[in-house]
């Protein structure tokens, strides 16, 4: 079994390392699903959990925030240990004592304010539905998000016209907005009705 | 019933600047007084942020197919882990494959060359786990390795071996990622540093490449040695790769 050191996790998540994500999944991944399997949450709120986790930690590397205090594995398992405390916490159903599973640490405050942030739930969401999407949608929108001109985005994609263009954005965006709305996960944040 | 937005078209018109200023006046008027005008275009705005985030977009889509691939299951990958009995299962088959292609070449005499041999046996299959020491430019480097961008992946190579002179695993993709560049004597001083060290874990290729290099470099009497050497081991995983190019050699 190949072992990274945390410099090295660190190193390649911020790097977005194939490689890292992999070892991440299969080193750590285990002892979060059974952390949520074992307080009432199935194995898609594990993956859920886990991947809020690894973002939050991301979102910190790149803007030069993250000072480990402990091991990876103890920052990750707080991490995620915290996500889920706090869904439960929504949860009127689980009234059982928490289980621990590992050793963890009281998360700093900034780490903890992201863990917090409820839109990084609505964040995720939107971004499982925008991936979703067929390549050519996502290429179309991310280049539009981006302000590139309509004829440069006609260019691009080969389209003839820049009316084209201008459509598929649209039908795009409708197609995504679609699956956002009729996603019960989604009635949290965007409740049509 | 499947759910639709209402004011798509209104609001991209107003997103696109295509509304008169009457027609503005009364969306931000509607604004205040339409929930589901408010709500779209909240969302409308709230995408617009998200779908900005490229590298997070990256990072999940990573992370989504991660999963699902079911990484914590399979362990398999581009690198195999030398340890492993499926890696000297691999082998053993690419060792068989390479031997009836080799049977095909060598039963057309005159019909090779030095270079043809090289090209004949040369696979980067044989790379093995490098990240054992957890160093952080190893993985920067193996990333470009494995990126293919063997010219950068030298060059960070070189600048963890010269302040990580025992560093075995760089010192064999350094030699991998030099033969793909072609610089073939910086690739035997990899390996023969390799081979010198006696590092167990990669010692076996290490001189396999060895002697590949020797033969593209047409130092014939040094690959000879070197493929006799591994012709000569019972166990080694190349013996019968090296006993053929030695039949091939020798009768030129």
């Amino acid at each position: 079994m190949i072992h990274y050191s945390d410099e090295a996790i660190i190193e390649g998540l911020r790097l977005r390392s194939d490689y890292i994500i992999k070892f991440i999944y299969q080193e750590y991944f285990p002892v979060i699903k059974y952390l949520v399997n074992s307080n009432g949450g199935y194995d898609e709120d594990a993956e859920d959990v886990f991947q809020d986790g690894l973002i939050i930690i991301y979102k910190k590397l790149k803007d030069n925030e993250l000072v480990l205090s402990s091991s990876y594995k103890t920052f990750l398992y707080s991490i995620c240990r915290n996500l889920w405390l706090q869904k439960l916490n929504k949860k009127t159903a689980f009234n059982r004592s928490f289980s621990e599973i590992e050793q963890y640490i009281e998360l700093p405050g900034d780490i903890l304010g992201e863990v917090q942030n409820e839109e990084n739930e609505k964040y995720r969401l939107f971004q499982v539905h925008f991936l979703t999407l067929g390549e050519d949608c996502q290429k179309v929108l991310k280049l539009f998000m981006h302000k590139t001109s309509l004829r440069d985005v006609a260019q691009i994609m080969g389209y003839k016209t820049e009316k084209y263009a201008k459509l598929r954005k649209f039908l795009c965006k409708e197609e995504l907005k679609k699956r956002i709305l009729n996603d019960p996960k989604c009635q949290n944040f965007f409740n049509h009705d | 019933m499947i759910k639709k937005c209402l004011y798509s078209e209104t609001i991209e018109k107003y997103l696109s600047d295509e509304m008169s200023a009457e027609e503005v006046k009364r969306f931000n008027s509607d604004l205040l007084t339409n929930k589901i005008l408010a709500k779209e275009f909240q969302l409308e705005k709230e995408l617009t942020v998200i779908l900005k985030q490229d590298d997070i977009i990256d990072f999940r889509k990573k992370l989504l197919k991660t999963y699902h691939e079911g990484a914590s299951k399979s362990k398999a990958g581009v690198i195999v882990a030398l340890s492993s009995k499926k890696w000297y299962m691999a082998a053993a088959s690419l060792a068989f494959l390479m031997m009836v292609g080799g049977m095909l070449l060598f039963t057309m005499p005159g019909n090779y060359s030095n270079e043809a041999l090289f090209r004949k046996y040369y696979t980067t299959d044989n790379v093995i786990n490098v990240a054992r020491s957890g160093n952080v430019n190893i993985v920067e480097a193996v990333i470009k390795f494995q990126e293919k961008d063997y010219s950068a992946a030298t060059k960070l190579f070189s600048v963890i071996l010269k302040s990580d002179n025992i560093n075995t695993a760089a010192w064999f993709y350094n030699g991998i990622a030099c033969i793909e560049t072609r610089q073939y004597q910086e690739a035997i001083k990899s390996f023969n540093h390799i081979v010198a060290n006696k590092d167990s874990y990669y010692i076996e290729h290490a001189e396999w490449y060895l002697g590949l290099c020797y033969l593209v470099n047409n130092e014939n009497d040094r690959a000879m040695s070197s493929f006799q050497k591994i012709a000569s081991e019972k166990r080694n995983v190349h013996k019968a790769d090296a006993q053929m190019i030695l039949t091939k050699l020798q009768k030129k």
